[in-house]
């Protein structure tokens, strides 16, 4: 095994150092609303050009799996995503925070997240050739089918509330269309307005949709009260081999849903936290608590979303084609060290590639043990009254929106989608179901208006020819019987009746 | 629990105090510049812009003495950024590098965008690089082999052969609507895309037969041998690809598109202030050292000023309106 010979690169005083930046760096930047994994590589990229190629790569992908972990953080305890791959571990994850249960989320989050990286990290190295090629066969009729499939997890998202969740899903779609068409450079609903000519970018609508209207539900409360009720967090910072087994099941669904949707050029990061977690509801049993704080629907999008994390990097690497924004962030890294990605660079420099893979698993378990440490720092976050914590999550919403973008119009825009976040939360139209339409309508669009091209409008016999499309759609029409089905967990009362356990702090 | 809640909040003061004052490594008086210039890219990070100028910033940080940090102001297609550009105040805005990409921004001349800046908007600084746009099919497509082919076969087979380009208005897209304007019988299927990775994918992943894109950031994959080139939209034969003919050579037809990108100041700038950035950025451009990462990049260095780029600019104008794309979809 050639592979194992370069780990002990990865022991270097300044691989671990440029380790360690990334992870805290990804940390910081992914558990604030707003600022995203990608803009905190591009951030660290000026620091790697006095590193040595390998240490700047790994300090870059620490950040990246880092990044992802971090958004999670601010997701569980106060309802506020900081990066669209954690927007769906807000919907358990917060429901147990507000039972008490905030130290016990983000243990399953860390372990769920720390072994989705390695599994996925595991991936990257041993099967980066021929998972690229896979990725090769992802055509229009895949990415329409993609979304499409990714759309039915509005179902998962609504809680009983299905038609309102399917208008919401529509809403989110209708708004997608916003923008400067690609095909024929005509702007579509722009009403001249500067802001709305590249379209609604996906951060502002999520910082929108959950942060600031989480604030202003805060605000809306009693300010001397507090998210979870609770006065003591757990001590328990490490799960349980006991808990972990218990969830077994519903890890591997996430981590298999990660390391399966990584590869999926640009859908992959954000669809398949969503996948997971319907994924996960459709095996829900009578007695779980999905939209009320169910921890299995929490293991199952963080495994997802870290299980992303190293698959995503294969087309990058072995093909050059960075299948999403971080990864081309890292992609541009690796060309201005002298790195061409690519099939040859496995063969010309594989001590250089190898070294930078070691470097991602081993700065998968340092960011376990930073977690293990900030942890329960972070849960105080919840004890503090909402009269405090609800106005700075607003604030903290158009500082990062603003940092983030450094465009003032995309502030106004997540206020307008804080607000309607807030309504739609109270009216119970699934604010989840907005985001999704809004991140799968321009690939379902570009998808279906590609494939239309390419079968010359005759779909049907098209997708019956391409083996990957019609196993999508399998898995569409599964997807649906379940959507229709009625489901145990949505007998009990819905979501606004309290609940029997009063909050405690957890043992 | 009292004295955790100050903490917290103290912490929190700290790290904001931290993260907008860090960035102030003022130098002495009188100096020009005084403090750290921002050099703005007006599009997302990961993008071939931000790539570039990230990758040049410390470089002229180096030549002006002080830091230089690239900030990205998105949205509206670059003109969320160019806007402010053109409105820059001479005094105020003096520490603020912007960058302009061409032919990008001629796309105020489409009429649908009611867009009332012109490049006469921009006080220019000089011009950068220039990517030519470069044509290629898969490396093993064995249909037609040069241009002339490709050509003799989509006049042959109409509505068989489909090409991935950037989204309308792009360089790519223009180099493939100026050909179906100017050569007979000449029409291709066309998806669009918003970056490179979908057009690469489509093409190596055999859902389109030929990509239109840039000559810098898909060498690589020529070098790789997933695709190979059939020909570069520039004036004569490209250094970065010296065996690939040019359009004009196979056709006759001057089809001459590329990815530009200059830098510009606020207008009304102080004439010693703007010498400053310009020699800087002359300077800059001539480091050893720059120019290496930069053919890492494949990315060509083209330095213009005064005259010879605002030809160049003159000459992008015409062609952008030669091609007319405005009225070629609808």
């Amino acid at each position: 095994m050639e592979i194992l010979s370069y780990a002990l690169n990865v022991l270097t005083f300044s691989n671990m150092a440029a380790m360690l930046v990334g992870v805290a760096t990804g940390m910081i930047i992914g558990a604030i609303p707003g600022l995203s994994p990608p803009m905190a590589i591009a951030l660290l990229i000026p620091v790697s050009f006095q590193l040595a190629p390998d240490t700047a790569i790994i300090l870059l992908v620490s950040c990246y799996a880092a990044g992802i972990y971090g958004g999670s953080f601010s997701a569980i305890l106060l309802r506020a995503p900081g990066t669209s791959a954690s927007a769906a571990s807000a919907i358990e994850g917060y429901e147990l925070t507000k039972r008490g249960k905030a130290v016990e989320a983000i243990r399953i989050s860390t372990f769920a997240s720390v072994v989705g990286g390695l599994l996925s990290g595991v991936a990257l190295m041993t099967l980066a050739p021929p998972l690229a090629r896979f990725s090769l066969y992802f055509g229009p009729s895949e990415f329409f089918l993609v979304a499409l499939l990714g759309l039915t997890s509005i179902a998962a998202v609504t809680f009983g509330a299905l038609f309102r969740g399917l208008i919401a899903g529509l809403f989110g779609m209708l708004i997608s269309t916003i923008g400067i068409d690609m095909n024929s450079g005509f702007p579509r609903y722009t009403f001249d307005y500067i802001g709305f000519q590249s379209g609604i970018q996906i951060l502002p609508a999520i910082v929108g949709l959950f942060a600031f209207a989480q604030g202003l539900e805060l605000c809306q409360g009693r300010a001397t009260g507090t998210i979870s009720g609770v006065t003591r967090l757990s001590w328990n910072v490490w799960p349980s081999f006991a808990e972990v087994f218990r969830l077994r099941w519903s890890l591997i669904r996430g981590w298999v849903t990660g390391l399966v949707m990584g590869i999926v050029p640009a859908a992959g990061a954000s669809v398949g936290q969503w996948i997971a977690y319907a994924w996960e509801a459709n095996y829900a049993k009578p007695g779980d608590r999905f939209g009320r704080g169910e921890i299995k629907g929490l293991a199952a999008t963080e495994g997802s979303n870290n299980g992303v994390t190293g698959t995503s990097l294969i087309p990058m690497f072995v093909l050059g084609i960075p299948g999403g924004i971080s990864a081309a962030v890292i992609f541009g890294a690796l060309m201005i060290h002298g790195l061409q990605p690519g099939m040859r660079l496995f063969t010309n420099q594989p001590e250089v590639i190898y070294t930078i893979m070691w470097g991602f698993l081993a700065a998968n378990v340092l960011m376990g043990l930073v977690a293990g440490v900030v942890a329960r720092m972070m849960a105080y976050l919840t004890l503090i009254p909402q009269g405090i914590i609800g106005p700075l999550i607003l604030i903290f919403s158009v500082i990062g929106v603003y940092a983030g973008t450094n465009n003032i119009h995309n502030v106004w825009i997540m206020m307008g989608f804080g607000v309607m976040g807030f309504y739609a939360q109270k009216w119970r139209f699934a604010p989840a179901g907005i985001l999704l339409g809004l991140i799968l309508g321009p690939i379902a669009e570009s998808g279906f208006r590609d494939m239309m091209i390419v079968s010359d409008n005759n779909p049907i016999p098209y997708i019956a020819g391409r083996p990957i499309s019609v196993v999508i759609v399998v898995m569409i029409l599964i997807a649906f019987y379940f959507a229709f089905k009625p489901k145990a967990w949505v007998s009990v009362p819905p979501v606004e009746e309290e609940d029997d356990d009063t909050p405690t702090s957890d043992k | 629990m009292k004295f955790k809640r100050r903490d917290m909040l103290r912490m929190g003061a700290a790290t904001t105090a931290g993260a907008v004052f860090a960035p102030g490594l003022i130098r002495a008086q009188g100096a020009f510049p005084s403090g750290p210039v921002q050099l703005v890219v007006p599009f997302s990070p990961g993008g071939g812009a931000d790539r570039t100028f990230r990758l040049f910033a410390p470089y002229i940080s180096e030549e002006l003495g002080v830091p230089v940090n690239v900030i990205n102001i998105e949205g509206g297609g670059g003109w969320v950024a160019w806007q402010q550009m053109a409105n820059w105040d001479p005094e105020e805005d003096d520490h603020i590098i912007g960058t302009i990409n061409f032919p990008h921004v001629f796309s105020y001349l489409d009429p649908r965008m009611n867009r009332s800046e012109t490049v006469e908007s921009f006080n220019f600084l000089a011009w950068h690089s220039l990517d030519p746009c470069v044509w290629a099919v898969r490396h093993d497509e064995d249909r037609f082999d040069g241009l002339e082919d490709f050509i003799e076969y989509v006049q042959n087979n109409p509505g068989e052969i489909t090409m991935s380009s950037t989204a309308v208005g792009s360089d790519d897209h223009m180099g493939i609507a100026f050909a179906e304007k100017f050569i007979p019988d000449f029409n291709v299927r066309k998806l669009y895309a918003n970056g490179d990775s979908k057009k690469l994918q489509e093409v190596i992943g055999g859902v389109s037969d030929a990509v239109a894109g840039n000559v810098g950031y898909y060498s690589s994959f020529v070098e790789d041998e997933q695709i190979r080139f059939i020909t570069v939209l520039h004036e004569e034969r490209f250094d970065g690809a010296p065996d690939t003919p040019t359009f004009q050579e196979v056709t006759g037809e001057p089809n001459i598109s590329f990815a530009g990108r200059t830098m510009c100041v606020a207008n009304g700038l102080a004439e010693e202030k703007k010498q400053v950035y310009a020699d800087a950025i002359e300077r800059a451009i001539q480091n050893e050292e720059y120019l290496e990462r930069e053919r890492a990049n494949n990315n060509n260095i083209q330095f213009m000023r005064g005259d010879e780029m605002w030809n160049k600019i003159e000459e992008t104008r015409e062609y952008v309106e030669s091609v007319e794309f405005w009225n070629e979809e609808t």
